[in-house]
């Protein structure tokens, strides 16, 4: 599967940037896109999810595979496009060093909506950084 | 997973920004939602700014000659330096974010993730 990864230095102790993921409905808050969390499992294993890109709607189901705090946090859309989505922190003195991997499925039929699959890898790289940008913004002064 | 077109949402509350600007070390917005059923503001916000790892504090209306439900409501956050206020009226509810604090991306980031909430917390 082709993945792309982003990391930042945060200035932030390492338990609160993990802070950031245990929590489902808090994505939607640095998730470029992502209008709505719902059906959120009461040990919040699982989820369904929402984007929103002016009236095209992407929607589906997540679960959480591995929430290690504060160094891995790790969950799976688990239907149509399969991807897997790893936080990993690591403390640096007071800092945190955070990176997303993002793993995805390219479906064929989708792929034909874009123009290559270089383009969407593209896209999804962006998210990341935005995602990872988005979070550094939050946590810092 | 499943991809549709789907223009009209009707479990969106339609919130429009209709000014924003920015100087200094403050940015204020104001937005216009349209009042299509009753909502717990409040507790949008609240949980929003709960989300955002915010402390809010809620101050009910107090306008003397108001009726309760048509009171200015305001919620504070970040030490006084956050203040959402918002007040309802015949056909839309006028909101008014004020932010003093921050720098100029997390003060919009901060506007983007709670208009956001407006726009799609059930």
């Amino acid at each position: 599967m082709p993945k792309v990864m982003e990391n930042a230095v945060i200035t932030a102790p390492v338990e609160k940037v993990f802070q950031m993921f245990v929590e489902p409905e808090r994505a939607v808050m640095f998730v470029p896109g992502l209008s709505r969390i719902s059906n959120v499992s009461p040990d919040k294993r699982s989820w369904d999810f929402e984007f929103n890109w002016l009236g095209l709607v992407v929607s589906g189901h997540s679960e959480c595979t591995a929430s290690e705090a504060p160094k891995k946090y790790q969950f799976k859309t688990l239907t149509g496009n399969k991807s897997t989505w790893t936080y990993r922190c690591e403390p640096d003195g007071s800092k945190t060093k955070l990176s997303l991997e993002v793993e995805y499925e390219v479906p064929q039929q989708q792929l034909a909506r874009f123009a290559s699959e270089t383009v969407l890898q593209k896209m999804n790289q962006n998210t990341a950084r935005e995602i990872v940008s988005h979070i550094k913004t939050l946590l810092e002064p | 997973m499943s991809v549709r077109f789907r223009p009209i949402d009707w479990r969106r509350t339609w919130v429009i920004q209709i000014h924003s600007s920015s100087a200094g070390q403050s940015s204020s917005y104001v937005w216009l939602a349209i009042q299509n059923r009753k909502r717990d503001w409040a507790a949008v916000f609240c949980g929003a700014l709960k989300l955002l790892m915010e402390t809010p504090d809620v101050t009910p209306g107090v306008t003397r000659n108001v009726p309760t439900d048509v009171q200015p409501q305001e919620v504070r956050f970040a030490e006084d330096a956050g203040r959402i206020t918002w007040q309802r009226t015949w056909f839309w509810i006028i909101i008014r974010l004020q932010l003093n604090s921050f720098s100029p991306k997390k003060r919009a980031l901060i506007a983007a993730a709670l208009l956001k909430s407006a726009r799609y917390t059930d």
